[in-house]
């Protein structure tokens, strides 16, 4: 969990993020972009044990871009608006918070968790839903791997040509 | 001429670039070293679960302190099983060192002992299935807050990482001092700088006489004039009679340093011990019957609940009536709080982080009586599964999943018991309602 990349910092404190889409696949965990619509499964773990000791709220909003939202300065009927799903604020004693959520259309979402009894704490952590990332990493190792031979083949070229006697051809 | 050019851009662009790396890798190191990085723990999480739920089981293990002055003893003691469902995987413990897990010498180890007998070397004769205590003595070296584990080193293993501690050294560095006296009747003021200086002044002699060595031709033309002077055929340009007179000089230097200083050690040091590399023999303990036999019907571990369910039978071969009082693994107890002998059983030293929260929750909690065969069922359920990195066993090849259960009778006695079987990864529906994009708020249920 020290080089956990899907940590969320909640005030002081360390949450582990984890989405699961069991039915279409398995036990795979994803982290910050759940890759289909569908049924999900959304896990967070406390990692720092104060958080098994302190109410923690959770939302599920829709991403509209409206900053207020994530700035906490949104009055609760906006909120709620675009609220899709509300944990009430509870104690974990076991440190892990599941939530179930069928999410029908691919979109940008974000997850509102506060803690404390105050509710001082607040993280916000975006993620998406079905949206397609294309990933470019193979091709450039392909094409890596073609200069890399052509690069070869025009060096060696050159050193053949280099050490041959001058006047000899072919 | 243009060719030349090319040549020597090459050079010089070669020639940056790895400069560049270099200073780099220098800086990277140098920050390594001389910056204090703060450092939260040391990878036991990295260890496979396989390794940490099936192999060595630490329990009853104590700290003696929670803060020490620099220079001050702590002492780490308890007991470890080897695991008898040990995997495959991994080599026996037929060759085992006990250490500690720190990092760095912050606490130096003076004393360490495996059933009693000094384990300052490696240790063979240990067996599955058998109990052995251990007992390190630690002394405080940096001040600071600092992680402390017991660590068996099991040759084709790896290290096996006991539980960690915060162990706060106090006062300063300077107040750490390790005296020793020879077999000879040497006195030696402090370990730590004790023949320092003199490798520091062999280190310094070598690398002197390389720097000289490399300067002797660095100070010609290089790279481009030598490769053409080659090309031509002319390599009786490149070395000189001056060169081969210096070159037998350092080879004479070289030698007769490393014979008089051969000499003159072996004058001042007449008696020496060899770096040992034995091993000493652990007695293999007694056989002790199991007070209670734990047969897994049925394992699953809850992916989203974070709960590993076991359907177990247990039988209570004592002549007392016995409750379950905890589950342990990976050095994560799970103790049925509504039994206090169990409860009482923690430590105040214990770390609280390896405890599970929620506990131990026992399907049939009554007493076993003796003789009985009683179906149950044991959840252990913590966020502590995935925080400490251990559902990976779901896919590994071998995916099975094992501990040790703590077994007290009405008398507060307690025994123990291994349990281990398949276990296979379940969703459970959590009972959420469905949201087609609603304004409204859900209150999902939640287990």
């Amino acid at each position: 969990m020290d080089s956990d990349v899907c940590k969320l910092r909640i005030g002081p404190f360390n949450m582990h993020f984890a989405g699961y889409q069991p039915k279409a696949n398995g036990n795979t965990e994803f982290c910050e972009d759940i890759p289909a619509t569908g049924n999900t499964i959304i896990v967070m773990d406390a990692i720092d044990s104060e958080l098994r000791n302190i109410p923690i709220e959770v939302r599920l909003i829709e991403d509209t871009g409206d900053k207020s939202l994530d700035e906490g300065t949104a009055d609760g009927s906006q909120l709620n608006s675009v609220t899709m799903l509300h944990l009430p604020s509870k104690i974990y004693e076991t440190g892990s918070i599941p939530i179930e959520f069928n999410f029908t259309h691919a979109g940008k979402y974000v997850g509102l968790v506060t803690a404390g009894d105050k509710g001082q704490y607040t993280s916000r952590f975006p993620f998406s839903v079905g949206i397609e990332k294309t990933s470019y990493g193979i091709y450039v190792l392909v094409a890596g791997v073609i200069l890399l031979g052509l690069g070869f083949y025009k060096y060696a070229g050159r050193a053949r040509g280099m050490s041959r006697p001058q006047g000899e051809q072919g | 001429m243009r060719r030349l050019v090319n040549r020597w851009l090459v050079c010089l662009f070669t020639a940056s670039g790895l400069f560049t790396a270099s200073s780099l890798l220098t800086a990277s190191g140098l920050v390594a070293a001389f910056v204090p990085l703060p450092v939260a723990a040391h990878g036991e999480r990295a260890t496979e679960p396989y390794i940490r739920t099936r192999t060595v089981h630490w329990y009853d293990v104590t700290w003696s302190s929670g803060s020490i002055a620099a220079n001050d003893e702590i002492t780490v003691a308890g007991k470890f099983r080897l695991f008898s469902d040990w995997p495959d995987a991994a080599s026996l413990p037929d060759l085992v060192f006990l250490s500690n897990g720190s990092p760095g010498a912050v606490l130096t180890r003076v004393e360490s002992y495996i059933s009693g007998i000094p384990a300052r070397q490696s240790a063979r004769g240990l067996k599955t299935g058998k109990d052995y205590t251990f007992k390190l003595v630690m002394k405080g070296r940096v001040p600071g807050k600092w992680h402390l584990h017991p660590v068996l080193n099991v040759h084709g293993a790896g290290a096996i990482v006991g539980p960690g501690a915060w162990v706060e050294v106090t006062g300063k560095q300077s107040d750490y001092k390790e005296p020793l006296t020879t077999m000879t009747g040497v006195k030696i003021d402090d370990l730590q700088t004790y023949g320092v200086a003199r490798a520091q002044m062999w280190h310094f002699g070598y690398g002197v006489l390389a720097l000289l060595w490399l300067l002797w031709w660095l100070r010609r033309p290089l790279i481009i004039p030598r490769w053409l002077v080659t090309q031509k055929g002319r390599e009786d340009l490149l070395i000189t009679s001056t060169d081969d007179k210096v070159a037998a000089a350092l080879l004479v230097t070289v030698l007769l340093v490393v014979i008089i200083g051969y000499k003159q050690t072996v004058e001042e040091f007449p008696n020496v011990v060899p770096l040992q590399a034995g091993f000493v023999k652990v007695p293999v303990p007694p056989n002790v019957p199991e007070a209670a036999s734990i047969e897994v019907k049925n394992a699953e571990y809850d992916v989203p609940g974070r709960s590993l369910r076991m359907d177990v039978v247990i039988t209570n071969n004592t002549d007392r009536p016995i409750r379950v009082g905890e589950f342990m693994t990976a050095q994560l107890r799970f103790i049925n709080k509504d039994l206090p002998a169990a409860v009482e059983s923690i430590d105040p030293s214990f770390p609280k982080d390896l405890l599970a929260g929620a506990g131990l929750k026992v399907g049939s909690d009554s007493p076993i009586a003796p003789g009985e065969s009683r179906s149950t069922t044991l959840d252990a359920t913590d966020a502590a599964w995935e925080v400490e990195r251990l559902v990976s066993f779901l896919s590994n090849v071998d995916s099975r999943v094992g501990g040790l259960v703590f077994f007290y009778n009405d008398q507060g006695e307690r025994h123990m018991s291994e349990i281990s079987g398949a276990v296979v990864p379940v969703f459970t529906q959590l009972g959420s309602k469905v949201s087609t994009k609603a304004p409204e708020i859900l209150n999902a249920r939640v287990d």
